[in-house]
């Protein structure tokens, strides 16, 4: 396997350093994002392994009142940014505190209020609901080898994973701004689904849309990608062929991305 | 004389002599002595001096009645200034022919086919000859070239165990038939590439010659019934599911080189960008791995291998094809693959001699 970027390693220290920090409240982090999808699949799916940031959803349910984040970051040197939950480490490294827009409380467009913690403290973002029921205990290790830290945590499942990604992507298609919109997680997406098997995914996500709060989340996400990828102009396929530039060819890249969208699909019907 | 033993020495000498009689132009000097035997000599059958225009040379004669073609490199044999190794045979193949320029020896066989060389004096004489052995009654039958698949495989158990075997025995091993076993030994003595153990076995002395043989008829592609295909699943997703369905599979290829290359602590500069596999089953293969048939461009390379058994392959992760097999797909193949291919087998070949 090639050597990580050494982005993507700093990256994963910085993650280490964070969950150091706010070890008293580990229970109700999930890690999500780039570095929950390269855990699931790791190795060479023709989109390279590349994050230069941390993204932690935190469980309202779960998480106790004290001690409040905002000062636990603050008194360690993480700066917090212009967005609420955008925090950025001493090192320089972003990590993104998250908070799904289902189970969100508070007025605000994008902060979530959490009952003890600082208001910019999180931020609401659709299409996380899914990590909360859809997670497992991982090891997370550094890429680092003179870093030995070694810690467990729970990571979003590849279904949850999955919505995510579908739900970043709609939303920022939706904007308008293709400034915003980062093929990258395009080829997240395509690694997900090559390596943990669209069918499997697909199958997965029909059990969780069981749960009415749950399908609310997936059914129309899962609508809009079967109706982009069956389109001439596949929006997903198209961001996928950017991410994966110079490793493939554009029309397998393509090819892929539509049949595995489908093939989840189907499952999920 | 180092052949002294065998029946023909001589007369092939003659012969020879006779042949170099015509080969300069009329009214210039061209006087070739009686030969001499030198006893004793390793090396050489025969010695003649040869006068030809203002300079004097000395013919230093190998003969090879068999498979016995100079092994070592010209120069390594202690040479005057003024002579010229010739290695000369009932009949020299073109690779035969090719080795051994590489090796700095001229040649003459007697269907005419001829170099000779000299630096200084400078002296080039060509001839060409037959292009195949006109023997005809030890012509194999059956067997003209080594393109199909269970010859490749007979080859590359010779390759692999160059000192083992009777035809019984290597069909056992290859996986293939005892009679294409035996055709394949045949034509591979009838182009002298074979060395006779005096038992019931074969010996390969010049591997290297035998895998160059092989590519002229042989190719990855044709002989496996290879086709392109891209994956749904990327490259490594889809070995990933070939090992997660049990479907018997095997790289071979610049990928397979790579991990090869790393086992002896040369790394490969520029990582393979084509995926190569045996499976031994093809439609379960394409299900699987959710491979789709892309002629132009695909960058997965299937090919069928009904042979590919356990202890046929490399059980590695992933597994992968015995360094010679993927070493001869390779030089099959044109461009940076023949290339890599190449430098495998002088590699492999110096492996296993210093070994």
């Amino acid at each position: 396997m090639t050597a990580a970027a050494p982005e993507y390693v700093l990256a994963r220290r910085a993650l280490l350093d964070v969950l150091d920090v706010l070890e008293a409240h580990q229970e109700s982090l999930v890690l999500v994002g780039a570095q929950a999808v390269y855990l699931h699949a790791p190795g060479d799916f023709g989109v390279p392994a590349y994050t230069t940031d941390g993204d932690l959803t935190i469980d309202p349910d779960v998480l106790a009142y004290a001690p409040d984040i905002d000062t636990m970051l603050r008194n360690a040197d993480y700066f917090a940014g212009q967005n609420p939950g955008a925090w950025t480490s001493p090192s320089g490294v972003h990590i993104d505190l998250l908070v799904a827009a289902g189970v969100a409380s508070g007025p605000g467009r994008r902060s979530a209020s959490l009952a003890g913690h600082g208001l910019p403290t999180a931020r609401r973002t659709p299409g996380l609901e899914v990590a909360l029921v859809d997670n497992s205990v991982m090891t997370l290790r550094a890429l680092d080898p003179s870093d030995e830290r070694v810690r467990d945590l729970k990571v979003a499942g590849p279904a949850a994973l999955t919505i995510a990604k579908l739900a970043k992507l709609r939303e920022r298609l939706d904007l308008g701004k293709e400034d915003r919109v980062l093929p990258k997680d395009a080829g997240d997406l395509l690694r997900m689904l090559r390596a943990c098997d669209a069918r499997a995914i697909g199958n997965q996500l029909s059990v969780l849309a069981a749960q009415p709060a749950i399908d609310a989340v997936i059914a129309p996400l899962i609508r809009w990608s079967a109706a982009d990828v069956g389109a001439r102009e596949s929006q997903l396929a198209r961001l996928a062929v950017l991410a994966a530039q110079g490793t493939e060819p554009d029309r397998q890249v393509d090819g892929s991305l539509r049949a595995l969208i489908s093939t989840l699909v189907e499952a999920f019907r | 004389m180092r052949n002294s033993p065998l029946f023909g020495t001589r007369a092939l000498v003659d012969q020879f002599k006779v042949a170099m009689q015509t080969v300069v132009p009329p009214n210039t000097l061209n006087r070739i002595d009686i030969p001499s035997w030198p006893e004793g000599d390793p090396t050489y059958d025969a010695r003649m001096a040869w006068g030809v225009g203002d300079s004097s040379l000395e013919l230093a004669i190998r003969v090879a009645l068999t498979s016995d073609i100079p092994l070592a490199r010209a120069e390594d044999v202690r040479l005057g200034p003024a002579r010229i190794p010739v290695v000369i045979a009932p009949y020299l193949s073109s690779t035969q022919r090719q080795k051994a320029t590489e090796l700095g020896w001229s040649y003459w066989d007697a269907t005419g086919n001829m170099q000779i060389r000299h630096a200084n004096p400078l002296v080039f004489i060509e001839r060409e000859g037959a292009a195949r052995n006109p023997n005809a009654s030890s012509e194999p039958r059956g067997l003209s070239s080594l393109k199909g698949r269970g010859a490749a495989r007979v080859v590359e158990y010779l390759l692999t165990y160059p000192n083992r075997g009777a035809a019984r025995d290597i069909a056992r091993e290859a996986g293939v038939g005892v009679g294409t076993a035996s055709r394949v030994i045949s034509l591979l003595r009838y182009e002298n590439f074979l060395v006779e153990t005096g038992g019931p076995g074969v010996r390969i002395d010049d591997r290297e010659a035998l895998a160059h043989r092989l590519v002229q008829d042989y190719s990855f592609v044709r002989s496996n019934r290879a086709k392109r295909y891209y994956s749904n699943l990327g490259r490594d997703g889809a070995l990933l599911a070939l090992q997660r369905n049990g479907v018997r599979h095997a790289v071979t290829g610049l990928r397979a080189a790579a991990d090869v290359y790393a086992t002896w602590e040369r790394p490969m500069a520029l990582p393979s960008t084509d995926l190569w596999l045996y499976v031994t089953d093809v439609k379960e293969a394409e299900r699987v791995a959710s491979l789709v048939p892309d002629a132009r461009g695909g960058d997965i390379l299937v090919a069928e291998a009904p042979w590919l058994e356990s202890g046929n392959y490399l059980a590695a992760n992933p597994p992968r094809a015995y360094p010679w097999r993927v070493a001869f797909d390779l030089m099959s193949q044109p461009g940076r693959h023949a290339a890599v291919g190449d430098d495998m087998v002088k590699e492999l070949v110096a492996r296993t001699s210093t070994s």
